[in-house]
């Protein structure tokens, strides 16, 4: 019986030889019973065939366009997250280099002229510069500006962050 | 019928990020797709949404498909591993294979379809009484005729393997149906 099922579906398959073929082909014309469930076997071959395959629900293109519309969304959202960080850092590292150039002294004196140590080198650079565009005069304002900035960004990212929990459950 | 050019043109257009080119993918895989999300977890709810996770999914990486192997072997693949997935989820909390979800409503019509011939309703009741991979072996082999060799990239089981548990998930069919509805072969 497992014999002749297997060489029914082989020959089904398209998977035998074509004297393997001609065999089955005789077998069906000789053995009444082999013909029956080759029959039977073809039946079930055909039927499988249109079986298998079912119709998806209603609308089933528009719900995953709709979802590929929030993934979307989302991705762009994520972007945006990133770009925000990259902003945060920028106005952090401002933040810091306002606060370090209004605490450096602003002048060099001989001494440290005499004496150079990287660091006094250094400040001296920076606090001539500072010193030539009055950055002092500016310097909190900057500082209480980035600071403003960076607690909005901070906030701003919470409440994305939140969203985007919310979203995924 | 569609053409394997077109076919190609419509995942170029998706690749490079037209919708509504990958909104025709579905519309011409939707019922595969969802074929095999529920033969493998046979509730439909679940099944849907399992097809839903995997054109997602492609979405997500269709730009990464390189068409090296066919597109439907891809997606398929992507599908029954979706669905896998889910079943795995789901067995954790209970026994899927002992909820005849489609026999709910349907069992009570069996004389009915056995008086009108259906004998694609009988083979889709009888499918039910298979185990998860029979049945999602079956469907893949029947669904737009798969070969053996598109089987393996499918569900990354062994050729024998598959031979094997697919001679056996047709005989036990077969068996069932003459048990149960010998009227009919």
């Amino acid at each position: 019986m497992e014999d002749k099922l297997e060489k029914i579906w082989d020959y089904l398959d398209g998977n035998l030889s074509h004297e393997e073929r001609l065999q089955v082909e005789m077998l069906q014309k000789s053995d009444a019973d082999f013909n029956l469930l080759f029959k039977s076997q073809l039946q079930l071959h055909r039927g499988l065939s249109k079986s298998v395959v079912k119709p998806a629900p209603l609308n089933f293109a528009d719900q995953i366009m709709a979802k590929v519309a929030t993934t979307n969304s989302l991705v762009s959202s994520n972007s945006f997250n990133g770009f925000k960080y990259i902003m945060m850092g920028l106005a952090f590292i401002l933040l810091l280099f306002s606060v370090s150039a209004f605490l450096m002294p602003m002048e060099t004196s001989p001494s440290n002229t005499l004496m150079p140590s990287k660091l006094v080198a250094f400040k001296s650079y920076f606090a001539n510069i500072f010193s030539s565009i009055q950055f002092i005069k500016i310097t909190p304002y900057w500082s209480v500006f980035f600071a403003v900035l960076v607690l909005f960004w901070a906030d701003r990212l919470l409440f994305s962050v939140v969203r985007l929990n919310t979203q995924r459950h | 019928m569609r053409s394997d050019i077109d076919e190609k043109q419509l995942i170029q257009r998706a690749i490079d990020g037209d919708q509504s080119a990958f909104r025709d993918l579905i519309l011409i895989y939707q019922n595969y797709v969802y074929s095999i999300c529920l033969s493998v977890l046979k509730v439909p709810m679940e099944s849907e949404e399992a097809a839903q996770d995997t054109f997602i999914k492609v979405y997500k990486s269709i730009k990464t498909y390189n068409f090296t192997s066919k597109f439907s072997t891809w997606l398929y693949s992507i599908a029954y591993r979706t669905s896998i997935d889910y079943y795995r989820k789901r067995k954790r909390t209970e026994d899927i294979d002992s909820i005849d979800y489609f026999l709910v409503g349907t069992v009570n019509n069996t004389e009915a379809i056995i008086e009108k011939q259906e004998l694609t309703s009988l083979i889709r009741m009888v499918l039910e009484d298979l185990g998860q991979e029979e049945r999602s072996l079956i469907t893949l082999f029947y669904l737009e005729e798969q070969s053996v060799k598109e089987m393996i990239e499918i569900t990354g089981l062994q050729e024998s393997n598959i031979k094997v548990k697919l001679f056996r998930a047709r005989k036990k069919l077969y068996t069932l149906l003459s048990d149960k509805y010998s009227a009919f072969l």
